[in-house]
C-alpha cells in the first residue's frame, strides 16, 4: 500500500515539475482561459447595469460566482484535456500500458500535480482579477470556507474524471479536437460556468440538476457567494460522491472495451 | 503562379482532403455533429439570459444570435477550408515543410490546404441556419447596398479570421517547442466579437479593432445593418481590413520562413 502510494506520489510531483519546465506555455494557457472570461464578465456587467438583481443575484454576487467559475473552467483544462488523446494518438499509449500502474490513478495522479500548479497560477490571476474589479464580499463565515474547500475538492474530481472518459472516447475516433470541444460545450454550459443553474427554466434547470456537472461549478460557486442553504450543499456534496463512484467506474468500464479496441501504430 | 491556377488547386487539395477524411466515417459525422452541438449550447446561453433580461444596451436576442451565427459561419468556412493552418507548428518542427518548399507551389497554399476540419461543415450549416432565423427575427431595414454587401461583409469576415490564424501560427517559426500555446490564445481573443463591442472597456475595444481587428468580423457588420450608431460607416472598411490582415500575416509567415532551417527530415 505504501509502495503503491509513494508511485502515484511519485506521478504527481512529476507532473508539477512538467508544469514548471512549460510554464510559458501554461502561462499562455491561463491567459487564453481568462481571455474568453473576461467576454462573459463584461456582457454580465453591461447585464447588471440596467437590473439591481437578476435570478436572486445582485452584481457583486454575480462576480463572486464569476470569480470562482474563472477558476473551476481552468481547472483540469490545458495539457490535462488533450493528455489521454495525445497518448493515444501518438502511441505512447504502448508505454503507459507496460508500466506496472493503472493509468487511471496514475492519470489521476498527474493531474492532481497539474492541478496544483495550475491552480496556484489560476489563483493569482484571480486575485489580481478581483482587485482590479473590487470585488470586496468574500465570505467571512469559517464554515462557508470549509465547505467551499470540500465543494472544490469535489469538483476537481468530477472534472478530472469527465476529462479524462471523454479522452478515452479518442480511442475509437481518430481527431482529439471534436471529443475535446463536446466536453467543454457540455461542461460550460450544463457546470453553470457561464451562466448559473438557478436562471435556466425549469425543464432544463431538472436535466441540469441529475448531471454531474453542476458539481463542478455551480455548486462552489453558489456555496462562495452564500446562496446555496446547508441543507442543498449536504445534498450537492452526496450527490458530488454519487457521481464521482459512478463516473469512476464507468471510466473502468469504458477502459475496459477500449482494450479490446486498441490499435497502436509501432512506437 | 496566377490566380486562376491557384483557385484550381485550392478546389483540388479541398476535394482530395474531404476524399481522406471520408476514409474514417465516424470521426467525420463525429466532428461535424460535435461542431453543431457546441453552437447550440451558445444559443441556448443566450435565450436563457435573455428570457430575464430586457435588451442590452439596445441590443436584442436575435440580433446578437444573428452575430454569433455570424461567427459560427465564418469559423466553419475557415476550419473547412484552411485547418491545415493550425498543423503549422508540426510540419516547422518535424521538417515536413521542406517538401513543400520543394514544390513549384506557393507555400502557404499548400500548408492551408494541409488538412481539413470536418467540424467546419457542421458549423457552416448550423451557422448558416441561425443566420436566417436570426435574420427573420431582428429588423433589419433592407435597402440596396444592404443586400449587395451581404456577401462581400461574409466573404471578408472568413478571411479576416483566416489571415490572423495564419499570422499566429506563423509564431512556430520563432517559439520552437512542441506546444504552443499562442495561436490558441489568438483564436480565444475571437470571443470578444460574439458580444457588440461597446461592453467591454476601451482598451478591449481599441484592442479589437485596431490591432487584432475581430471587430470587424461580426460586431461592425452588424452596426450597419440595424442602423445601431454612426459607427456603421466603418463596415465599407471591412473588406479593406481583411486585404490588410491578409498582407500582415503574408509578411509575417515569409519572415518566419526565412528564419526556418529545417530539423532535418
Amino acid at each position: 500500500m505504501r509502495l503503491k502510494l509513494k508511485k502515484y506520489l511519485r506521478h504527481a510531483l512529476c507532473a508539477i515539475q512538467e508544469t514548471m519546465a512549460y510554464r510559458v506555455s501554461y502561462f499562455v494557457n491561463i491567459i487564453s482561459q481568462f481571455v474568453s472570461y473576461l467576454a462573459i464578465y463584461f456582457l454580465w456587467k453591461a447585464v447588471y447595469a440596467s437590473g439591481t438583481v437578476i435570478g436572486g443575484l445582485d452584481w457583486s454576487d454575480m462576480q463572486g460566482y464569476l470569480l470562482i467559475s474563472l477558476f473551476t473552467s481552468a481547472l483540469v483544462s490545458g495539457s490535462s484535456e488533450t493528455r489521454v488523446q495525445r497518448s493515444i494518438w501518438s502511441g505512447n499509449i504502448a508505454v503507459e500500458l507496460v508500466r506496472p500502474v493503472d493509468y487511471q490513478q496514475a492519470n489521476f495522479a498527474i493531474t492532481v500535480g497539474n492541478g496544483l500548479a495550475e491552480g496556484v497560477l489560476v489563483a493569482v490571476v484571480g486575485l489580481v482579477f478581483a482587485g482590479l474589479i473590487g470585488y470586496s464580499t468574500p465570505p467571512t463565515d469559517p464554515l462557508t470556507w470549509l465547505y467551499f474547500a470540500l465543494a472544490m475538492v469535489l469538483a476537481f474530481i468530477i472534472k478530472f474524471l469527465i476529462v479524462y472518459i471523454f479522452g478515452l472516447f479518442t480511442f475509437w475516433t481518430t481527431g482529439a479536437m471534436g471529443v475535446a470541444w463536446v466536453r467543454k460545450g457540455l461542461t460550460d454550459f450544463f457546470s453553470g460556468a457561464i451562466i448559473p443553474l438557478s436562471f435556466f427554466p425549469g425543464w432544463l434547470l431538472n436535466i441540469a440538476n441529475v448531471l454531474p456537472f453542476r458539481g463542478i461549478t455551480f455548486v462552489p460557486g453558489t456555496i462562495f457567494i452564500g446562496k446555496l442553504p446547508q441543507d442543498q450543499i449536504l445534498l450537492s456534496f452526496g450527490l458530488d460522491i454519487l457521481w464521482i463512484v459512478v463516473l469512476w467506474y464507468l471510466a473502468r468500464l469504458i477502459w475496459h472495451f477500449a482494450m479490446r479496441k486498441v490499435t497502436i501504430h509501432g512506437g | 503562379m496566377g490566380l486562376r491556377r491557384t483557385l484550381f488547386l485550392f478546389s483540388r487539395f479541398l476535394a482530395q482532403n474531404i476524399k481522406i477524411k471520408l476514409e474514417y466515417k465516424a470521426d467525420f459525422f463525429l466532428m461535424l455533429i460535435a461542431g453543431s452541438a457546441m453552437q447550440l449550447t451558445g444559443l441556448l446561453f443566450l435565450s436563457v439570459l435573455f428570457s430575464k433580461i430586457p435588451p442590452i444596451q439596445g441590443w436584442t436576442m436575435w440580433e446578437i444570435v444573428l452575430m454569433l451565427a455570424a461567427i459560427f459561419f465564418t469559423e466553419g468556412v475557415v476550419s473547412f477550408a484552411f485547418e491545415g493552418t493550425w498543423r503549422m507548428m508540426r510540419l516547422v518542427n518535424m521538417g515536413d515543410l521542406d517538401r513543400m518548399l520543394l514544390r513549384p507551389v506557393s507555400p502557404i497554399l499548400q500548408i492551408v490546404t494541409y488538412d481539413l476540419g470536418p467540424h467546419g461543415i457542421g458549423n457552416m450549416l448550423t451557422g448558416a441556419i441561425l443566420f436566417g432565423v436570426a435574420l427573420g427575427q431582428a429588423h433589419v431595414n433592407w435597402t440596396l447596398d444592404r443586400i449587395l454587401f451581404m456577401p462581400v461583409l461574409i466573404v471578408s469576415a472568413a478571411a479576416i479570421r483566416a489571415a490572423i490564424s495564419f499570422a499566429a501560427n506563423s509564431s512556430a517559426f520563432w517559439l520552437v517547442s512542441f506546444y504552443n500555446a499562442f495561436p490558441l490564445m489568438v483564436y480565444q481573443m475571437a470571443d470578444f466579437a460574439k458580444y457588440p463591442s461597446t461592453l467591454y472597456s476601451q482598451s478591449i475595444q481599441v484592442f479589437i479593432t485596431v490591432i487584432l481587428p475581430y471587430a470587424f468580423i461580426a460586431y461592425i457588420p452588424a452596426v450597419y445593418l440595424f442602423d445601431k450608431s454612426p459607427w456603421g460607416v466603418l463596415a465599407w472598411l471591412v473588406p479593406l481590413v481583411a486585404l490588410w490582415c491578409m498582407f500582415v500575416a503574408r509578411s509575417v509567415f515569409y519572415r518566419g520562413l526565412r528564419r526556418y532551417d529545417s530539423p532535418g527530415n
